[in-house]
């Protein structure tokens, strides 16, 4: 057996051990473009991942629609029984839709928080080690994806845009632990709740809502959606239902754990959602106002 | 020509570390456990026992950094650990390749090892915040199961590939 360290030796794996602390600490903090040579590499393995995804994930539908034909009659059951509730709902949504819209127009509101636009893109792998949570999607700069665009299913939020290439990009999971960016939301109840969900529990699988207040009305099973304040991600978009109300490390605060409504685990048709309206115009609000809420 | 073909191989293997297998491990599996598919890995350990610490060496440098590209956003962290795996495996390539059971054992070993220095890493650089006993039992031992049962069915025609490959290298 070779000597493991001779001196040449030493100095080479020194030396390239200082080289990787060097990479690293240069890639390491938010890079929303990537150098043209990674956005290449990306592209050209996106377009074979998006071969190779597409047939395995028939197969696994296949099997999947298998197990579902033993639950299908009691689902259908209860799906007719929703199927009513819905449409009265709807009814009564169109309604205040309406009153809504005319009541803008008279305030002469112009810039809406919430109003975006939705482009379908495909998710086309998922990196395999789970220290990243992080999924590519088949579209990119070309078809004017930007970084930090909220990403959501039909069933809700699931992230952010993190770096884009030119034809795939990178969505970085809520379920990432070290998101740099928080997410500004409101807990839906008798008035709304502003808090920011930053971070997220391995363990429970949940979502940290922290900085309310400590006498705000919290409770379990209250809806969280996003609140359209931090810039990019329009208002509006539902991220989960509550699961815990935990009082903070301090006791000046208290947070909750909220689970996200999207399976982040079962992605493929996914929407990156382009807000349209950007900045924020100040909203006119009367005096009154002002002191009543806080 | 044959050591095209096991580089295609191998990239091959890389994109479906996260397209195939992802569709039939993630859904099943939740959070609790996690069955990281080390594929690239494996060919990489077996390449260096065969051809030797060099082309470990390097051949773990290219792979981690496609790794890096496609899957992370950090560059360095499995390009460094790849090269580092593959060159030590390359160092007891003389003794163990005989024996069957040998090299199963060094598969084994190697991949603990690459798994315990990428946990170590991520963790310096903050990516991750997972602690050691649950990344021991609810993400090593998962991941060893699947990466040590691919191991066993991929050894012999590794082993077959490779001995022919360096046979044909030999003779230019």
């Amino acid at each position: 057996m070779p000597s493991f360290f001779s001196n040449r030796r030493l100095i080479v794996l020194l030396v390239s051990t200082i080289v990787m602390v060097m990479v690293v600490g240069v890639t390491l903090k938010e890079r929303p473009q990537p150098t043209w040579g990674e956005q290449f590499i990306r592209d050209t393995f996106g377009f074979f991942q998006s071969l190779a995804y597409k047939p395995a994930r028939q197969v696994a539908g296949f099997f999947e629609t298998i197990n579902e034909w033993r639950t299908l009659y009691s689902e259908n059951q209860r799906l007719k029984a929703n199927l009513q509730e819905n449409a009265k709902l709807m009814a009564r949504i169109r309604e205040l839709e309406l009153e809504n819209e005319s009541l803008k127009e008279m305030l002469e509101v112009e810039s809406n928080l919430s109003e975006y636009t939705l482009q379908a893109a495909e998710v086309i792998s998922r990196s395999p080690d789970r220290w990243y949570q992080q999924v590519t999607i088949n579209r990119g700069a070309k078809h004017g994806v930007e970084a930090n665009m909220a990403v959501i299913t039909t069933e809700g939020l699931i992230g952010r845009v993190k770096s884009v290439s030119q034809f795939t990009s990178q969505v970085e999971l809520l379920s990432d632990v070290n998101r740099t960016i928080h997410i500004s939301a409101i807990v839906q109840g008798q008035e709304h709740i502003f808090g920011v969900i930053e971070g997220y529990d391995l363990e429970r699988g949940a979502l940290l809502f922290q900085k309310v207040p400590k006498d705000t009305p919290l409770e379990e099973g209250q809806t969280v959606i996003t609140s359209g304040m931090g810039g990019i991600i329009p208002r509006g978009l539902y991220i989960g239902k509550i699961i815990e109300v935990v009082p903070d490390q301090y006791d000046l605060t208290q947070s909750a754990l909220v689970e996200p409504a999207a399976n982040l685990y079962h992605l493929d048709y996914v929407f990156v959602v382009e807000r349209s309206s950007l900045p924020p115009v100040d909203i006119p609000v009367s005096a009154e106002d002002k002191e009543g809420t806080e | 020509m044959t050591r095209f073909l096991f580089i295609l191989t191998i990239f091959t293997l890389l994109i479906f570390e996260g397209t195939v297998v992802q569709v039939f491990t993630a859904g099943w599996w939740d959070l609790h456990l996690t069955m990281v598919p080390r594929f690239v890995v494996v060919m990489l350990i077996f390449a260096a026992l065969f051809l030797g610490r060099v082309q470990g060496l390097f051949m773990g440098l290219i792979f981690g950094l496609f790794y890096d590209i496609i899957y992370g956003s950090v560059v360095g962290i499995y390009a460094f650990t790849m090269a580092i795996i593959g060159y030590f495996t390359g160092l007891v390539f003389r003794i163990f390749q005989q024996n069957i059971f040998l090299i199963w054992l060094t598969v084994l070993l190697a991949l603990v090892a690459f798994e315990f220095m990428v946990y170590g890493l991520m963790t310096l650089v903050n990516v991750t915040a997972l602690d050691l006993h649950i990344f021991f039992f609810d993400k090593l031992l998962p991941t060893l199961v699947l990466n040590m049962i691919f191991a066993l069915l991929v050894s012999y025609p590794a082993r077959n590939i490779l001995i022919q490959m360096r046979d044909e290298e030999q003779q230019i």
